[in-house]
């Protein structure tokens, strides 16, 4: 089976003042074609820089990219440095990202229609009538009434939703096949949130690109994504399918994370859990498990073997922990 | 925008309203007899008394005012007891020397410290930016009539290459009025220069962390394409503020320009007024500057806000 | 390389416990030209000090047989044109650099602060007053406006500090402005005066802590603005005259024997420009150091 992209041992370490930053510490996933693919943490566990590192949007001076492979299309993209014209045509026009924040990810002294048609010239080739076109036809596709007129707008004219609207046009104006989504739904409203990700679904479909949604928030992928990979202090603790996830958590952590959240299925006067303690730094981390301060589960064994490898559970389930947790 | 431009006027008239105040405060409220203000004999108390009289100094302040201030805005700014002339006849007859000067310095400025700045910032940590940003630290720290007098002594003393004083107009001489001109020029543009540059650099490096400049790499846009389209048109906005704020700089600097090059300008007037105490020079010199620097923020404000969308679409 | 940055958000969450101004003192060292900055101005504060040690000769002194030498051995700057030590001299105008300075910022500090704040705080008619009475001042140049105090007031050193201190007041108005207008919506200080806090106290306790960082790094800016104002105005006439070993005055004289003797002129002028560039350094610096929004950007 070809993946369409396979990350293998990707690290990615910063230069503080205050030390070294191990933020992503050997993450590695896979996605096919037309895949939605959900990676949840919290902030600071390294997963909008594992994406960023994809595609070596890392700030160098600070940031480096250390170790792994990011192959894409059978092409390892580590070998090219970042600023070649391999990578800029794979960003955004093979792999495309979104951000958090629409308020400010759109330049403010630009027309939307300029930003849109910006990408098309520069990877298609199209001049600025073709382009215009196809940005107006992008607009309408992603629900941005009155599209024609919206075009000679500058972004602080227009709402939280739909400058995200006019983000995911942007995305996926040149026909990308992985469209990465960094909390796309943080920064606005609950129906807003909703209707972005009704969105992004049917774009996928309509376009079978794959999605890749990082998000902090479980209830989000729960419903859109087909596969998940769970991620703490820059390494991936579990993996699998979304059912048997939900179903079955296997990692501490996700067990921790799933108790915490409020669920419209389970019986009513059960508590919210949350989870102890604060999560790590990431500056001289032990080499023990990374959870281990905060983990209810915890065996002798746990304070003294390093980190624990993903181990294949069931199926495709895969987890990242000494003890089987489905005996507590 | 109507409204912005609404806002701004009665804002600019406004404050000019408050410099006439304050000027007239400062020079009526100030340690001394009053009636310096308006000569620098020595009287007998006959003559003074008269002077009283005549110049209103007996009557309440707010009709002093109200009688100056509606001279002022006839444009008479009344008449110099060390030069016999009237003020504004003074003035206007030097202000366009400094004018000149200025504008000159300011431009130069521009064009070099602007450019300079966008270097620095693109090319953050190379040698381009260490030594644009030494250049612009050590400019803002070079006093300006020292600067003048080193230049004076080395090219005008020791190369000879340069006539060490004097002004020409360019119409009637343009070759020699350009030679005159280089010093003062570059010692009026190096402040301007050295601090666009800073700011310029500051300015473009925190358009550079902005996320939408995150979003055109993530696009796969070339640097080029970047640096031209999103990080100037942005980094400029806050520096248009900037040069306005250069104006005021570069009149103090005419002050002092034109003392050490004997430049016959609105500068050197006002520092031979305030040698010789002629408070009449002084006050409607004040008066011009800081109309001309009101003036000047008020240009950039409007254009400001004819180039930042964000106000001229709200 | 043009994506150099800052680190982005999300990688540190939880910084490491570490006294705040350890992690100051950490950033401002680590960037060289703030601590080359430092050097300078301590090396002058010492020289200012300790004057009389450094310097065999009297400032003030005539010597008539020693005047306008050559740089030599005995005399490192050479004679003026009563035969001071020129070296001497600059050693000591270091004194009268740092007193004008140091007495004009702090009390434009002062009162400029203290105007801001309470215009900020009272709100309504008085700050629409006092802060367009700022913006008018403002736009009076800085000569322009310290010319005009300096006739008023005579020469003389009272005269100077109050012109300059004049003419630097409306930036720390504005910056107090600023900080006061920002802090006193901020819901800590809702909850203070809920529970009963004085104006005062919220004043003291809530808005001057805010405004302490801005505060000190204009204020080191503006000590290298005063002194070169400073020395501007005497090199005028309108500041410190001599006999007094002010720089700028020490330049006016030296240009008549420009020809001759251009060491009288050129010593002064380094003098200045490296203490101006001592303080502008370790403004920089601590800008740099106080605000974390701007680590790495400059």
């Amino acid at each position: 089976m070809t993946f369409l992209l396979k990350v293998d041992n990707l690290k990615t370490r910063f230069k503080t003042e205050l030390g070294l930053v191990k933020a992503v510490d050997g993450v590695s996933y896979y996605m096919r074609e037309g895949e939605i693919i959900g990676l949840v943490g919290e902030s600071g566990c390294g997963k909008s820089v594992s994406q960023l590192s994809v595609l070596q949007l890392i700030p160098t001076p600070p940031g480096e990219i250390v170790d792994g492979e990011v192959v894409f299309e059978g092409c390892d993209l580590l070998k090219f440095s970042a600023n070649s014209p391999e990578m800029r045509s794979i960003r955004g026009g093979k792999i495309a990202m979104i951000f958090q924040e629409p308020m400010t990810s759109l330049n403010p002294v630009l027309t939307i229609g300029q930003q849109l048609t910006e990408m098309m010239e520069s990877h298609l080739n199209m001049n600025r009538e073709a382009a215009t076109k196809q940005a107006i036809e992008l607009l309408n596709r992603v629900s941005m009434p009155e599209a024609a007129r919206r075009i000679a707008a500058y972004p602080h004219q227009l709402s939280g939703g739909m400058r995200q609207r006019v983000m995911i046009a942007m995305a996926l104006s040149c026909n990308p096949k992985i469209l990465i989504a960094d909390e796309p739904t943080t920064a606005v409203d609950v129906t807003t949130q909703a209707q972005l990700l009704e969105l992004m679904r049917e774009m996928v479909v309509h376009f079978n690109t794959s999605l890749m949604i990082v998000t902090h928030n479980l209830g989000v992928v729960a419903r859109y994504a087909q596969r998940l990979y769970i991620m703490y202090a820059g390494r991936i603790v579990e993996s699998g399918t979304t059912k048997d996830i939900f179903a079955n958590p296997r990692h501490p952590y996700t067990i921790g994370l799933l108790a915490s959240v409020p669920r419209l299925d389970e019986p009513r006067g059960r508590k919210l859990v949350p989870i102890d303690g604060l999560p790590p730094t990431l500056i001289n981390m032990p080499p023990t498990c990374a959870f281990l301060p905060r983990c209810a589960y915890r065996v002798e064994k746990c304070q003294h073997e390093p980190w624990p490898e993903l181990k294949l559970t069931d199926g495709q389930h895969y987890t990242s922990c000494y003890v089987d947790t489905r005996e507590k | 925008m109507i409204s912005y431009i609404i806002r701004r006027l009665i804002q600019a008239v406004v404050t000019l309203f408050l410099i006439t105040v304050i000027v007239f405060l400062v020079m009526r409220l100030l340690p001394g007899d009053p009636i310096t203000l308006y000569t620098t004999e020595v009287l007998t108390p006959q003559q003074r008394a008269e002077l009283i009289e005549m110049y209103g100094l007996d009557q309440p302040l707010l009709i002093q005012y109200t009688s100056w201030i509606s001279d002022v805005l006839r444009g008479d700014l009344g008449m110099s007891p060390t030069q016999g002339r009237p003020v504004n006849e003074l003035i206007a007859r030097n202000l366009g020397r400094t004018i000149h000067l200025g504008s000159l310095a300011l431009v130069l400025g521009i064009i070099l410290g602007i450019p300079a700045g966008i270097v620095a910032a693109t090319r953050r940590g190379k040698w381009q930016d260490t030594a644009a940003t030494l250049f612009a630290n050590i400019g803002i720290c070079v006093p300006i009539f020292w600067l003048g007098v080193m230049m004076i002594y080395l090219f005008a003393f020791y190369l000879r290459v340069l006539p060490s004083h004097g002004y020409t107009s360019p119409l009637v001489d343009f070759g020699l009025s350009t030679k005159q001109l280089i010093m003062p020029v570059i010692c009026l543009a190096l402040f301007p220069m050295a601090s666009l540059a800073r700011q310029t650099r500051s300015s473009m490096l925190e358009v550079l962390r902005q996320d939408y400049i995150r979003t055109a790499w993530a696009k796969g846009l070339s640097e080029r394409l970047i640096i031209r389209r999103h990080v100037v048109k942005n980094g400029l906005i806050p520096i248009i503020t900037l040069i306005g704020l250069q104006v005021p700089r570069i009149i103090s600097g005419a002050v002092i320009v034109e003392t050490v090059f004997s430049i016959p300008g609105f500068g050197r007037l006002l520092m031979v007024s305030a040698l010789s105490k002629d408070y009449q020079v002084i006050q409607g010199g004040v008066l011009v500057a800081a109309t001309l620097v009101v003036l000047s923020n008020l240009v950039v404000d409007l254009c400001y806000g004819w180039i930042d969308p964000r106000i001229q679409y709200t | 390389m043009i994506r150099e940055g800052a680190v982005p958000a999300g990688v540190m969450e939880v910084p490491p416990p570490q006294s705040e101004v350890r992690r100051i003192a950490k950033v401002f060292f680590s960037r060289k030209v703030a601590v080359v900055g430092l050097i300078i101005v301590v090396a002058w504060v010492l020289a200012a000090i300790f004057a009389p040690h450094f310097t065999p000769y009297e400032p003030y002194k005539s010597d008539l047989d020693n005047a306008l030498l050559q740089p030599s051995r005995e005399h490192l700057l050479g004679t003026d044109l009563i035969g001071r030590d020129t070296l001497t001299r600059i050693i000591y105008g270091s004194r009268i650099a740092f007193m004008i300075c140091g007495l004009a910022v702090g009390s434009a500090a002062l009162i400029g602060s203290a105007l801001g704040l309470v215009a900020a705080y009272y709100g309504g008619i008085l700050n629409m007053v006092i802060m367009r009475l700022v913006d008018a001042l403002m736009s009076i140049p800085m000569i322009v406006k310290a010319l005009l105090i300096a006739a008023l007031l005579g020469g003389g050193i009272t005269s100077i500090v109050l012109a300059i201190g004049f003419v630097l007041t409306s930036v720390y108005a504005r910056l107090m402005h600023g900080v006061a207008l920002s802090v006193k919506e901020r819901d800590y200080v809702t909850a203070a005066r809920a529970t009963g806090a004085g104006n005062l106290r919220i004043m003291l306790y809530h808005i001057l802590p805010n405004s302490i960082a801005p505060l000190m790094v204009q204020m080191t800016l503006q000590l290298g603005f005063a002194l070169l104002i400073e020395a501007a105005m005497s090199f005028l006439g309108v500041g410190m005259s001599p006999p007094a070993a002010a720089w700028g005055s020490m330049i006016s004289t030296g240009y008549e024997f420009l020809i001759s003797r251009p060491i009288l002129c050129l010593a002064p002028g380094l003098a200045i420009m490296s203490l101006v560039f001592g303080f502008n350094m370790i403004g920089d610096g601590l800008r740099d150091a106080l605000d974390p929004r701007l680590r790495g950007t400059l």
